[in-house]
């Protein structure tokens, strides 16, 4: 989706935008169509089966959430920023 | 892989700029990364050095004249390299890059005229890197005249300059992207242009040209030598020199350059030997002997195994089959005649032995992603000429032609599986325009791939270059159906943790289950604890996380120790997670994993009745018996005589336990472990077992009593090493039965109220009877009772 910090522009106040580190664009996760093969391993008819898959990385729905740019923020314990979300 | 948005649209007429073709390939699945200008500069000319003389003030300047087509003027010069004037015209003649007043680089600095110690110099002449053309900055570029460039022309509109280079991300399976025209040939089918491809040269092959013996077809289905003679090895056009720079290849010489223009526009990594520097003339392809070496052009020795492929000649192996090639056949200055390699190898034999060499090099990156077996003749016969020579002397070895594959596709299943439709005629058309055959009817077509797209292999790879090129943001949205499945019993266990500790002030915390085994070590759990041994992980990115944790206290006395760095002292943190703990059973495949809630207290206690005060144990206890009691449970904590937990305080800790159960430990962290993590002043912590706790059922009501209760307190001295824990334990023993609860309302020890050694405490109990008003004596007699059977169990004295 677009970067929600320079709102797609690639840069904040004339540096580049660390988070979409200048694209504009942030990936939030994956999905597409299961491919036949997988479903041949686990005995699913793939002409009468067909499957979309997709996921989100937590730590980026909780980034857009909260607008958070910084992914380390979440691991590192920092009771600075942990507080800031009771 | 860099692409040269100016070779792009040689190869696709097209009139957008470089962001909407960026935005086009990244829809389609070819992600440009980035974008940047190369060659941002106005006011350079192509000059020639007439003339040099020493600078009058200075050793190292030196004064330049140099011929711009109409005049000479003098320059001065700060680089070491200036050439000697040679009075040669045309291609010998020795040319510079002259920026001249007004000029403007890369850098954004425009050129005025500037005195240098004394000389007027009018702008300067450049080295590479003021150009933006690349990083080197040991002197002046010199470059020899060629047919593009004379003196007085201007560098930036002659060389079609600037131009811009995107960084596209190829996924793995799209080998043929990885040169300009398979990047050209998605933009073309996008655009729906024809792609503007050099025509294939007619087939000059002559058997004889060299000798060629493929002994290991499986690893070689298809290989190609041509002679080329009468050669020189020279410098590059500066064109072809500044097109490499652009895309972050170093030129070298005529030879080398335009093997690497090969793989930068076809994705065919080509390869010259110097062809009398191979033994007997001859080229073998073949495993190589186990324990067979070979120098690279790396100058680094590799030892071989019999799995990998290599070129040979009569008696030695001359280069590691798609991977690289040997110095002793190194292309140099003397070289008159070359060899040009162009095949086909098997892509897993190149990635198994790039991998086990550690040897990633542009050539394995193509080969090992699958080359082109048919266009192997075609890249020989374009690049021979480049290198000067005609193409004509060529050998080519492929015993078993690679046929093109026909895929049946029904258009009607693509539809069913994007979930819109889409025409057979333009699924045709898609198809069509990427180089695959189309036939068949609507209701099953034949497509036929050429051998440059190996990743199409099924119906559904066709189905996704429909999907692909159509564009997915094209494919209309609909809400599924879904069914919600309910959250597992376990998970909600854990929450509700979460939220009581939450709710008792603590900060969650969320740490990484890979830490360091050092880190595990300084909590110095006994050896023959499974705690003390770690899972190690197969392949750890670093020795700092490469083992599981058995415990989360290591994550938890970092992070304190991170916010005491930084300055933040009053730290109430806690982790609910994992922790692997080797299996006890010698044949279990799998670890055990426990769920643990892991709490770590230091600074000072958040209340302000005693503000300022330091946390104690007690703080830290409450809060471990106000959550357990939340969760239905009512806590004992044992202090055991004869036992320890590595790191915690040996006197200051306890047991948590439920009935009979041990659910965890409490207590504060040993100094010897705070002193290892960097830790200031005393931390408390408390792990427990969630595995091991249930959340025990809703409780019961029961009738509000319907008579009075009776309280009588009790006040007495004990021995201070007497713990409450104990005493109450005691009394909940002796009590009558109309007792209903017990509670401790004070415990008092200071100096001169109390003996030595003592301390003063004070206990109420509350008697009631379920079915009538107590009376006084009742009372008394259950309460003199107790106070007679406390004094037979424990030293007291009462007050």
């Amino acid at each position: 989706m677009s970067c929600v910090f320079c709102v797609g522009k690639g840069s904040v106040n004339g540096a580049l935008c660390r988070t979409c580190k200048g694209s504009g664009w942030i990936e939030i996760g994956g999905a597409g169509m299961v491919d036949p093969t997988v479903f041949g391993h686990v005995d699913y008819d793939s002409e009468r089966y067909t499957g979309f898959a997709f996921g989100m990385g937590i730590e980026r729905m909780a980034m857009l959430r909260y607008r958070v740019n910084d992914i380390k923020l979440f691991y590192e314990g920092d009771v600075r920023f942990v507080r800031q979300f009771r | 892989m860099k692409i040269s948005l100016r070779w792009l649209r040689e190869l696709v007429d097209t009139d957008l700029d470089g962001a909407a073709i960026a935005k086009l390939l990244t829809m389609a699945g070819l992600e440009v990364e980035s974008r940047t200008v190369f060659g941002g500069f106005s006011g350079v000319i192509v000059a020639e050095v007439r003339g040099k003389k020493p600078h009058p003030n200075s050793n190292k300047l030196t004064l330049v004249d140099v011929w711009d087509g109409r005049e000479v003027t003098q320059v001065v010069c700060g680089a070491p390299n200036v050439p000697e004037p040679n009075g040669e015209r045309g291609a010998q003649a020795r040319l510079v890059l002259w920026a001249r007043p007004g000029a403007t680089l890369p850098n954004g600095m425009t050129l005025a005229p500037k005195e240098v110690r004394g000389v007027m110099s009018p702008g300067m002449l450049c080295a590479e890197d003021e150009l933006g053309f690349g990083e080197g900055h040991d002197g002046i570029l010199i470059f020899s005249g060629d047919e593009e460039l004379r003196p007085g022309d201007d560098v930036a509109s002659k060389l079609n300059l600037p131009d811009e280079i995107l960084e596209v991300n190829v996924t793995p399976n799209r080998a043929d992207c990885l040169g300009h025209v398979g990047i050209a040939r998605d933009l073309a089918a996008l655009l729906g242009k024809k792609l503007k491809v050099s025509p294939h040269p007619n087939d000059t092959a002559q058997t004889g040209a060299a000798k060629v013996v493929i002994e290991d077809a499986e690893g070689c289905p298809h290989y190609s030598a041509q002679i080329i003679e009468g050669m020189q090895v020279l410098p590059s056009p500066l064109m072809l020199r500044l097109r490499l720079q652009s895309l972050g290849v170093r030129p070298i010489s005529n030879v080398v350059d335009a093997t690497n223009l090969a793989w930068l526009e076809l994705g065919q990594p080509v390869h010259a030997f110097d062809y009398d520097k191979l033994a007997g003339q001859m080229i073998v392809v073949r495993r190589a002997k186990a324990g067979e070496t070979i120098e690279t052009l790396d100058k680094q020795t590799r030892v071989l195994t019999d799995e990998d492929l290599v070129i040979a000649d009569r008696d030695k192996p001359v280069a590691i089959a798609g991977v690289m090639g040997g110095a002793s056949s190194e292309v140099t200055a003397q070289t008159r005649r070359v060899l040009l390699e162009v095949a086909y190898f098997n892509p897993a034999r190149v990635r198994r032995t790039s991998a086990r060499l550690g040897l990633h090099t542009e050539a394995s990156h193509r080969f090992e992603r699958g080359c082109d077996p048919n266009i192997v003749a075609h890249v020989s016969d374009v690049t021979t000429p480049r290198i000067g020579r005609p193409a004509g002397m060529r050998t080519d070895v492929y015993p078993k032609k690679i046929s093109p594959r026909t895929i049946a596709l029904r258009p009607a299943r693509t539809e069913s599986l994007l979930g819109c439709e889409i025409p057979t005629a333009r699924q045709r058309e898609w198809l069509s325009r990427i180089g695959l055959t189309v036939s068949g009817s609507s209701d099953k077509l034949d497509v036929t791939v050429p051998t440059y797209r190996p990743d199409l292999e099924r119906e559904i790879d066709l189905i996704e270059e429909i999907a692909r090129l159509e564009g997915y943001e094209k494919i209309p949205v609909t809400v599924p159906r879904l069914q919600v499945v309910p959250e597992p019993m376990e998970s909600s266990t854990s929450e509700r943790v979460r939220d009581l500790c939450a709710g008792l002030g603590l900060d969650e915390i969320v740490t990484y289950g890979f830490v360091s085994p050092k880190q595990i070590a300084a909590l110095g759990f006994p050896n023959d604890t499974p705690e003390a041994r770690p899972i190690r992980i197969a392949n750890p990115i670093r020795e700092e996380q490469s083992v599981m944790r058995t415990t989360l206290m290591v994550g938890q006395l970092l992070t304190l120790e991170r916010n005491q760095k930084r300055g933040a002292s009053d730290v109430r943190i806690f982790e609910v997670g994992q922790r692997f703990l080797p299996s006890a059973q010698k044949d279990a495949v799998l670890p055990t994993e426990r769920r643990m809630l892991t709490a770590t207290l230091a600074g000072r206690n958040g209340g302000w009745l005693k503000p300022g005060a330091e946390l104690d144990f007690f703080d830290v206890k409450g809060l471990v018996e106000e959550l357990l009691d939340s969760l239905g449970h009512s806590a004992q904590f044992v202090q055991p005589q004869d036992e320890t937990v590595s790191w915690l305080h040996p006197r200051i800790f306890a047991r948590i336990e439920i009935g009979d159960l041990f659910v965890g430990v409490i207590g504060e962290v040993h100094s010897r472990v705070l002193k290892h993590f960097e830790i200031e002043g005393r931390a408390f912590a408390f792990e427990i077992d969630l595995d091991s706790i249930h959340v025990a059922p809703p409780a019961v009501s029961q009738d509000l009593p319907r008579f009075p209760a009776v309280t009588r307190d009790l006040s007495f001295f004990i021995d201070a090493e007497v713990s409450a824990q104990k005493i109450r334990q005691t009394f909940q023993t002796i009590v009558d039965p109309l007792c209903r609860e017990v509670r401790v309302i004070e415990d008092y020890r200071e100096a001169g109220k109390v003996p030595t050694g003592k301390k003063g405490m004070l206990w109420s109990f509350t008697y009631r009877a379920p079915d009538r008003t107590l009376t006084d004596a009742e009372v008394q007699a259950a309460h003199d009772k107790l106070v007679g059977k406390l004094k037979e169990t424990l030293v007291v004295e009462l007050r």
